[in-house]
């Protein structure tokens, strides 16, 4: 340390500004600021350079047009298909902490189904479905048309071991355009 | 009697609520539709695309509210199912289907009294299973 | 949002965690923490916006295809950062960026290099304000771009994401000392953009 040979020590200072110096060191520069305009200015230029670095990259990341990073991210997981090596993954809408998720973090949505849109359920349903939840990928309620029968549909984890047969989708529908698909279930949001 | 039931509570039995649980296999790589299905897989017919459906199991339970009843079910699983309060026409259920003694889903809902509910379909055998669950009281 | 629940108390192990079991939730809480500093990062390095958030992108799949490899006691950021330059770096993306930008240089489209502006009527909307923030910004960014990529990296890392030499030492694979002299090279170069501002700004 040659506080006294050198005080301006431009590379010091700019330790200094790093806050890279050990504690002896900081304080022999702060020191020696009260007393130097000169190297006053050399810490100003850098704080102002930096403030102003961070002003424009703060500038072009909120300039538009910007990407909507978390759909497109979600949607290029889902078209992935298969799971990463090691372990199995899946949009299992899982339970963890904190606490407060823990009858939320489980629902996907509830989606009544009308295999003929245009017709107006009037039966009443045969069981009102209050809540439900579970370690599973998406969940459906549908009511049948004539007879007001209420199902409860639900789409398993894909296990590694042997009761996976490889298909993981929805129960085969008659009609697939009018069946809620798992992207729009995803999208309604939670209950 | 109804305001009874309305207000069941401890100390009185309470009403008995009869349960009966059909446990089906839905799939696509048979054909042939069980006999005793015929009504429920109609109805199926206008949501689902399966070739055959086959009655596996039936479990038939009289339980209490409260009461918990259990069914095994293939592919090392379970399913439970408590009644827990009569609301007008409807008695309140729940069910839990477990896969190796973990819960897997778990649903409450009112059916109605002599209605039926499907809940499905985990999978098993190359198809999927699915319970019709049914109940008065 | 399209989420109610408020993810961003979740601590950087419960966050790994979910990210680990791939859990939706935490793929978004780890966007909605990061896109921003990894894209400052990023367009530090490539001086082209669209280029920088597809490398956030990049950056974030390639945490969900790789998430297996990360050890609990890292440190995400660091991760998060390495894989940003690494994919800035790339050669082949360099190449690529080489031949776009001689064809089409940095200021070519001087009309709206950075991205349109807040709209007349707006709050934000401050004509004079921005029309000099812009020409700031651009000074800036010409600079920068006469810097060689690595420098860059070291240089963005340091005055927009704070981080210590030691830890961009460990984000790029340097040596402290590298770190040190590489920033020192840069400010230097850069502070002559500042020139004309900082006289401005007044020396007391």
């Amino acid at each position: 340390m040659n506080t006294a040979i050198n005080p301006c020590d431009a590379r010091r200072l700019i330790r200094y500004h790093d806050n890279e110096l050990p504690a002896g060191e900081r304080q022999a520069v702060a020191d020696h600021l009260a007393q130097c305009s000169r190297c006053r200015r050399a810490l100003a230029q850098q704080q102002h350079l930096r403030r102003f670095v961070q002003q424009a990259a703060n500038g072009a990341a909120a300039r538009t047009p910007r990407p909507d990073v978390e759909s497109a991210l979600l949607a290029r997981i889902k078209n992935r298909g298969a799971s990463p090596p090691a372990t199995p993954r899946s949009w299992s809408p899982r339970r963890w902490a904190p606490a407060a998720a823990l009858a939320l973090a489980t629902l996907v949505v509830t989606v009544i189904y009308n295999p003929w849109p245009e017709a107006v359920v009037s039966r009443e349903p045969s069981a009102i479905v209050e809540s439900f939840h579970g370690n599973v990928s998406t969940v459906m309620i549908l009511q049948t048309q004539t007879t007001g029968q209420t199902i409860v549909w639900f789409n398993e984890i894909s296990e590694p071991d042997g009761e996976s047969d490889g298909n993981q989708s929805a129960p085969p529908a008659v009609d697939r355009s009018a069946h809620p698909a798992a992207d729009r279930q995803r999208s309604v949001g939670r209950a | 009697m109804l305001i009874l039931l309305l207000t069941g509570s401890g100390a009185w039995a309470g009403p008995k609520v009869k349960i009966n649980i059909k446990t089906v296999l839905a799939s696509q790589s048979k054909k042939g539709v069980d006999g005793q299905l015929r009504a429920m897989t109609q109805e199926l017919n206008s949501v689902f695309k399966y070739s055959s459906y086959q009655l596996l199991s039936k479990d038939r339970m009289v339980l209490n509210l409260n009461q918990t009843g259990r069914a095994k079910l293939p592919g090392n699983r379970a399913l439970t199912i408590t009644p827990t309060r009569i609301l007008g026409n409807r008695v309140e259920l729940k069910l839990a289907i477990f896969q190796k003694k973990r819960q897997q889903f778990a649903t409450v809902f009112q059916l109605l009294n002599h209605g039926s509910m499907i809940v499905g379909g985990p999978r098993h055998n190359k198809g999927h299973l699915l319970f019709n669950i049914s109940g008065d009281y | 949002m399209s989420n109610a629940i408020d993810r961003e108390g979740l601590s950087e192990a419960q966050l790994v965690a979910g990210l680990k079991k791939g859990d939706e939730e935490a793929y978004r809480t780890l966007v909605r923490r990061y896109e921003d500093r990894l894209f400052k990062v990023a367009f530090g390095i490539l001086l082209d916006r669209e280029e920088a958030w597809d490398i956030v992108q990049d950056v974030f799949f390639k945490v969900y295809q790789s998430i297996h490899t990360f050890k609990a006691q890292a440190r995400l950021s660091t991760w998060l950062h390495r894989i940003t330059v690494n994919h800035c770096l790339n050669w082949k993306r360099r190449w690529k960026r080489r031949l776009r930008q001689f064809h089409r240089p940095l200021d070519a489209d001087s009309n709206d290099p950075l991205g349109r502006y807040p709209p007349i009527g707006t709050e934000q909307y401050q004509p004079e304000r921005q029309v000099r923030e812009k020409q700031m910004a651009q000074h800036l960014w010409q600079y920068v771009a006469e810097l060689p990529e690595e420098a860059r990296a070291v240089f963005m890392l340091k005055e927009v994401e704070g981080l210590s030499y030691d830890e961009i030492a460990e984000v790029l694979g340097i040596k402290r000392g590298t770190v040190s002299s590489r920033l020192f090279y840069a400010r230097k170069r850069i502070k002559k953009a500042l020139a004309p501002y900082l006289k401005e700004e007044g020396d007391p």
